[in-house]
């Protein structure tokens, strides 16, 4: 990175110069918007690079449907792949067994280190590359363990960090790309950012660093309109996010959706509705589809209700999942707590009560705040979410979630009282 | 203790939580900047040398130390000399190489945030943002401030502000008409917000 950095740095004081001579040159400069930029060394030619994807399991279904970190890596690698000439390609194979010899053999793992050194506050994941002359020799990506992973297409979420895209970019190191320079739509800009996978810069840098990939196997042309195969009705709750992903058959083919509930719209990147509804109601959509064989156009019916039908009645209690809650505040959760006794642990830093729930065997974790006589509510992922409000006792509400089946989630403004069996809106 | 378990394991998944907004790194504004950082300096590049480190085969790698002769000082104890350690380096015609954590030359002036000193595989808090290019101003023998990439910084709040699609929110191209940020207007700020930090 340096090199590059220097090389810019160089560069700024020759063109400043220039500007001093030269008058009206420097105005020309920020045309040149900067593209891809080369660490150096590359790969040989013909080689494999063997990564070996020790990431192991989340324990849990990621947002993309994927069931294990190695997956998640394994279509990262294969994001590049295609693009590859000069006979080089990422292999991935899952676990620590030996590569042949010949083969350039690295690691991609969770760690809580970089060599033997701490990761810091700061880093996500980090790229180590031996290089011996202008050649790669060996490399290794380390992710950090103290980071929340899941992994999504789309915007990202702040608070659970998409790895594909994060190996997606560390893999762009691991073939000798280095950060791009501002203005350029790259998966490689050293920020994390909604971009989710390559772009055309990416592309032409590395076909520049490994050029004549082979002609892609040609996509066989349909010989019938796609038809939609993924669900015909939607359901969701106002002021919840939404996400419907839109399949179909015979592809390839392009997408266009109208006539969406107030609050959706259409992602033609990746083919999905979303959004959060604004307004409770049924609602008729327009999909058309269309491929070299036609066009088909299906109706979606989207059903938006207020998220406090009679389901609670029912469903008193909600076991032990994992539940995904919004923390309002800024701070960050400090590491000052205590256990206070079988019952109780305080917060110091937000005064928080943490109360376990005592009245069965299963216990809750309530966030309090006395001071205020309010509750707080966190982003992560808890196993035991009562959340409990002592003027209402009452409990936080819980409803299915739209937009991960499955899963449930929560409004701030309905609570469920176990006396009473009733729901409480605030 | 099941209780405990169940604390400290939410504990640290609210841990990990804070604004990671970076694959490399978090993007860091100078409050962040100048709150995380052990020591804060002015230096010059005086000397640099790589070598193996690490105890054990799984910890051996190549590490540069970087030595500073020490100007100023911001925050933090001033020394008159700072040595500094990153991952990555050239030993023996290998080379390790570390996308994102920043190189020096020897005779490079830069403002550094140090934090993690001998610990941390790059000792800098958001590891390339927290060096700051120093050069001097040719005609008018101003020192100047320059981000890590050589950008010209302009003003303080352009650090750590990055957009959407990763790109820093304002960014000035090489050869524009805009003139970095004096060094001293930059040490007046960095000065400004450690006295803050001690109120």
């Amino acid at each position: 990175m340096d090199a590059s950095s220097s090389s810019r740095l160089t560069r700024w004081w020759l063109a400043a110069l220039a500007c001093l001579g030269l008058g009206l040159l420097g105005a020309l400069w920020p045309l040149a918007t900067r593209a891809y930029v080369f660490e150096g060394p590359r790969w040989p030619n013909n080689s494999t690079v063997v990564l070996h994807l020790v990431l192991g399991s989340p324990g849990k279904t990621l947002l993309d449907g994927s069931t294990s970190w190695d997956d998640v890596a394994v279509a990262a690698l294969n994001v590049w792949n295609p693009y590859l000439g000069s006979g080089v390609q990422l292999s991935g194979p899952i676990g620590s067994a030996a590569s042949p010899t010949g083969v350039f053999d690295g690691a991609v793992s969770f760690s809580d280190s970089v060599s033997g050194q701490d990761f810091g506050d700061d880093a996500l994941a980090v790229t180590e590359i031996y290089t011996v002359g202008n050649l790669m020799d060996e490399t290794d990506v380390m992710v950090s363990s103290s980071v929340t992973f899941d992994s999504y297409r789309g915007p990202l979420q702040k608070k659970k960090i998409d790895l594909r895209r994060v190996l997606i970019h560390e893999f762009g190191h691991v073939l000798g790309l280095d950060h791009v320079d501002a203005g350029t739509v790259s998966i490689m800009t050293p920020s994390i950012s909604d971009l989710d996978t390559i772009q055309a810069d990416d592309i032409a840098g590395v076909q520049a660093l490994y050029p004549n990939p082979p002609a892609p196997t040609p996509t066989p042309t349909p010989t019938s309109p796609p038809a939609l195969t993924s669900s015909l009705a939607v359901s969701g709750y106002v002021n919840t996010v939404l996400r419907y992903q839109i399949s179909a058959s015979s592809p390839p083919w392009t997408c266009t959706v109208s006539g969406l509930p107030p609050g959706l719209s259409f992602q033609p990147n990746g083919n999905y509705v979303s959004g959060a509804p604004t307004a409770i109601g049924a609602y008729s959509a327009s999909v058309v589809l269309t491929n070299a064989a036609g066009t088909s156009t299906t109706t979606l019916q989207f059903g938006i209700t207020d998220p406090v039908p009679d389901y609670f009645a029912n469903e008193q209690y909600i076991g032990s999942g994992v539940y995904y809650l919004t923390f309002p505040y800024s701070a960050p959760f400090g590491y000052y707590s205590y256990l206070a006794d079988n019952h109780y642990m305080y917060h110091f830093d937000l005064g928080w009560e943490y109360v376990f729930d005592s009245r069965d065997s299963d216990e809750g974790i309530y966030l309090y705040d006395f001071a205020s006589s309010t509750f707080f509510y966190t982003s992560v992922e808890l196993k035991f979410p009562y959340l409990y409000d002592f003027s209402l006792d009452a409990v936080l509400y819980y409803y299915p979630d739209a937009a991960n089946p499955g899963r449930y989630t929560s409004n701030p403004r309905y609570f469920y009282n176990f006396s009473t069996g009733q729901i409480i809106t605030k | 203790m099941k209780r405990l378990a169940v604390f400290l394991a939410c504990c640290l998944l609210l841990a990990g939580t804070t604004a990671l907004r970076a694959i490399t790194v978090v993007p860091r504004d100078l409050d962040q900047l100048v709150q995380r950082a052990d020591t804060v300096f002015k230096g010059e590049v005086i000397a640099k040398q790589a070598r193996w480190a690490g105890d054990t085969p799984e910890t051996r790698h190549i590490a540069t130390r970087v030595t500073f002769r020490v100007r100023e000082t911001y925050k933090g104890n001033a020394v008159p000399v700072a040595t500094l350690e990153f991952a990555g380096g050239t030993v023996d015609g290998k080379t390790l190489a570390v996308p994102g954590v920043p190189q020096f030359s020897v005779g490079q002036v830069a403002v550094l945030f140090v934090v993690g000193q001998g610990r941390q595989f790059c000792p800098l808090v958001g590891i390339a943002q927290g060096r700051f290019h120093v050069v001097k101003d040719a005609a008018t023998g101003t020192e100047r401030i320059l981000t890590d990439d050589g950008g010209p910084l302009v003003s303080t709040a352009e650090i750590g502000q990055v957009d959407e699609t990763g790109a820093p929110r304002v960014k000035h191209y090489p050869g524009t008409s805009v003139q970095a940020m004096a060094a001293d207007t930059f040490k007046a700020e960095i000065l400004g917000k450690v006295a803050a930090l001690g109120r």
